[in-house]
């Protein structure tokens, strides 16, 4: 009889572990959509230097220098793009 | 920091630092200098009819070379051209050779009226629309630029002066939603509205109604007032109906009763032409006399089945002029 209402309790442990799992990816599912995207200020982003530098000596992209810039340091000398 | 550049293209103006990308992912810092590593180089490259931009009082069925490289200014969550727009031009599988000249003498060899810089937004390739743009004219093409319209004033107005028609996607009229959902702000996105309207270009302008997130009606009223106070009643507003995806797969598509009721309530404060998009057959695809409400359009899907218009763009019933680019 013991034997069979430890079986039990695990059994149900096991069913309580596996509710509170599924809760757990439910939540985290639910707040990584509800994230959204950050603000409008300006950052950077690092990028795969070596893979666009490959691809600028390949031809397949370039390096045009674009306009609508400024150096930050430069500025007060007046270089800078646009 | 050393060799630190600012991008004054958009409003994010990002500061990059060597060997760095701004937000849009293809401005690059190579050397302190800021780079446009997509000119010349699209990732897409179609020809469309005009309506699929969508521009509806913009030469009617004409066919329109259609360009974009990868990168945005954007961070939409229901982006429908995601593979594109959220990656740099180093990720991409697909990259064409295509200069400025060769843009115009494609679009000219394949009978196309028009260049149009699309799908991505056009704004992050800012050199590459401009340097086209101008052999375009001289080739006697048209220019259409489809954007989000988030650009810095001086940019804009450089360019609108070679652009002849544009189609602005208004994402909400709420700027929560500018951050919450594009990772951008509302108020650039109005002062390009009405910067192409000062500069003289025909413009249209798509709002994608998306369900829980800017599908309420009292933001369309308020939209729709300000649409027709600062751009006039005459600007086509196409509502276009969501269909989910990238991250924004946990919602429905738009119903065809709220895109009904959205055009209800634009027409209700007084815009004229207001249409909807992305709903195969439904009537308010055609355009209609404000005046009479005779058919003038007939549109189905992308194509047209009957332009009624008259040769000087009149309603044929009443003689009304219908604004536009006929």
């Amino acid at each position: 009889m013991e034997k069979l209402l430890n079986h039990s309790r695990l059994r149900d442990l096991h069913f309580v572990v596996l509710v509170l799992l599924n809760l757990f990816l439910i939540s985290g599912f639910l707040i990584s959509g509800a994230g959204g995207e950050s603000g409008p200020p300006g950052g950077w982003r690092r990028i795969d230097l070596q893979a666009l530098q490959t691809r600028i000596e390949a031809g397949e992209l370039v390096d045009t220098e674009a306009s609508w810039y400024h150096r930050e340091k430069a500025k007060k000398a007046g270089q800078g793009g646009e | 920091m050393v060799n630190e550049v600012r991008c004054e293209l958009c409003p994010r103006e990002c500061r990059i630092p060597q060997g760095g990308a701004g937000d849009c992912r293809i401005r690059v810092n190579l050397g302190g200098k800021l780079r446009a590593t997509t000119y010349g180089r699209p990732s897409a490259v179609h020809i469309d009819p005009m309506e699929k931009k969508p521009l509806y009082h913009f030469y009617p069925a004409s066919r329109v070379f259609s360009i974009a490289t990868a990168g945005c200014n954007l961070h939409c969550r229901n982006c429908q051209n995601w593979q594109l727009s959220q990656r740099g031009g180093e990720e991409m599988e697909q990259l064409y050779q295509l200069m400025p000249d060769q843009v115009v003498a494609a679009a000219k060899a394949r009978d196309c009226q028009s260049v149009a810089y699309t799908y991505s937004d056009p704004i992050v390739f800012y050199e590459y629309v401009y340097d086209t743009a101008v052999l375009a004219h001289e080739q006697g093409l048209k220019n259409v630029f489809v954007t989000a319209g988030y650009i810095n004033a001086a940019p804009l107005r450089k360019l609108c002066k070679l652009l002849d028609a544009t189609n602005t996607d208004l994402k909400a009229f709420n700027d929560e939603f500018y951050r919450r959902n594009c990772g951008a702000s509302l108020k650039p996105v109005l002062d390009a509205l009405v910067i192409f309207s000062e500069e003289g270009v025909w413009q249209e302008v798509t709002y994608l109604v998306i369900p829980t997130l800017n599908d309420d009606m009292g933001g369309i009223h308020r939209m729709a007032k300000w649409i027709r106070s600062e751009l006039g009643e005459e600007t086509p507003l196409h509502f276009s109906r969501f269909q989910p995806m990238y991250k924004l797969r946990n919602l429905p598509p738009t119903t065809t009763a709220t895109l009904e009721h959205a055009r209800a309530e634009a027409m209700d404060v007084g815009l004229q032409y207001v249409y909807i998009g992305n709903v195969f057959g439904n009537e308010a695809t055609s355009t209609y006399c404000p005046r009479d409400d005779s058919l003038l359009i007939e549109r189905i899907g992308n194509r047209i089945i009957e332009n009624r218009l008259t040769e000087d763009g009149r309603c044929p019933v009443c003689k009304v002029p219908i604004p536009g680019v006929w």
